[in-house]
């Protein structure tokens, strides 16, 4: 159920009986956590659009195929395919990083400051590329559980039986994986605190 | 007894999956522990952190994507 009180399920409803604005509708609510679990895992924007349109093609071919099971929640089955789609084109490519920026430049593992930027809105867009490095730098069993719990918004239980772990392992990765982060942060002498979590 | 709370119970505290008796206990025992506030405070930047790493596809994309479900 969202602000507007249409839910999810209404508006596959609404789309299966022809109204192609439900399916804009529920496109921009879910956009934002469907493309950033697929590009965590993918590690490249343009890749990550493609893996997001054969997400939806999916999508959109079993509602209006009636397949739809209307008693599964739309977003966690999204998301499924999503993850699922990422999780076998990074196997299939399995290479490091390279995050192409939309002129085309690469961004290195050193931040640049422009000259003329806005101090506070620079700081927290380097800052949010380097936790997006972080993350993709973990270990895959640690980035797996985080992009399952904070992104695709499953619980320990259900990551754990996905993942065919018991749910003290799950909740173990996640530990290490936030335990990681921050550490690396730290190390990193980023400006965290100050950019999130002002006083 | 006083019980002790681990970073485990703090990241299912987090993620809103402990229940509401020990979301009590645990609110009850950050306040007298400093250290496991110290704990959840930084447990909680890195979550605030990974919330700003949401983003959004292209418009172009999301427009493409529009057109798409129309076919």
């Amino acid at each position: 159920m969202n602000n507007f009180g249409v839910s999810d399920s209404d508006l596959v409803s609404q789309y299966k009986s022809g109204n192609e604005e439900a399916f804009e509708e529920l496109v921009s609510r879910h956009k934002s956590r469907v493309f950033t679990t697929i590009y965590l895992i993918v590690k490249d924007k343009y890749t990550a659009e493609d893996l997001m349109q054969d997400t939806f093609i999916k999508v959109v071919k079993t509602i209006k195929s009636g397949r739809y099971n209307e008693e599964g929640k739309f977003l966690p089955w999204v998301l499924r395919i999503a993850h699922n789609l990422a999780i076998d084109y990074f196997r299939k490519e399995r290479r490091y990083p390279t995050i192409v920026m939309e002129d085309g430049s690469k961004v290195f593992n050193t931040l640049e400051f422009a000259e003329d930027s806005i101090e506070s809105h620079q700081i927290k867009s380097d800052t949010n590329a380097l936790l997006k490095k972080l993350v993709q730098e973990l270990p895959e069993s640690q980035k797996e559980v985080l992009i399952m719990r904070h992104y695709m918004q499953m619980s320990f239980q259900d990551i754990a039986e996905a993942t065919d772990v018991s749910i003290n392992t799950a909740l173990g990765r996640m530990r290490y994986a936030l335990i990681n982060l921050r550490k690396k942060m730290q190390k990193l002498n980023i400006a965290y605190d100050k950019t999130f979590y002002r006083d | 007894m006083t019980k002790l709370f681990t970073e485990t119970d703090l990241i299912r505290y987090i993620y809103g999956e402990t229940s509401e008796i020990e979301n009590t206990e645990l609110e009850n025992a950050i306040i007298c522990d400093s250290d496991l506030n110290e704990t959840l405070k930084e447990l909680k930047l890195v979550y605030e952190g990974l919330n700003n790493l949401m983003q959004n596809p292209s418009d172009r994309f999301t427009n493409q994507l529009f057109k798409f479900s129309t076919i």
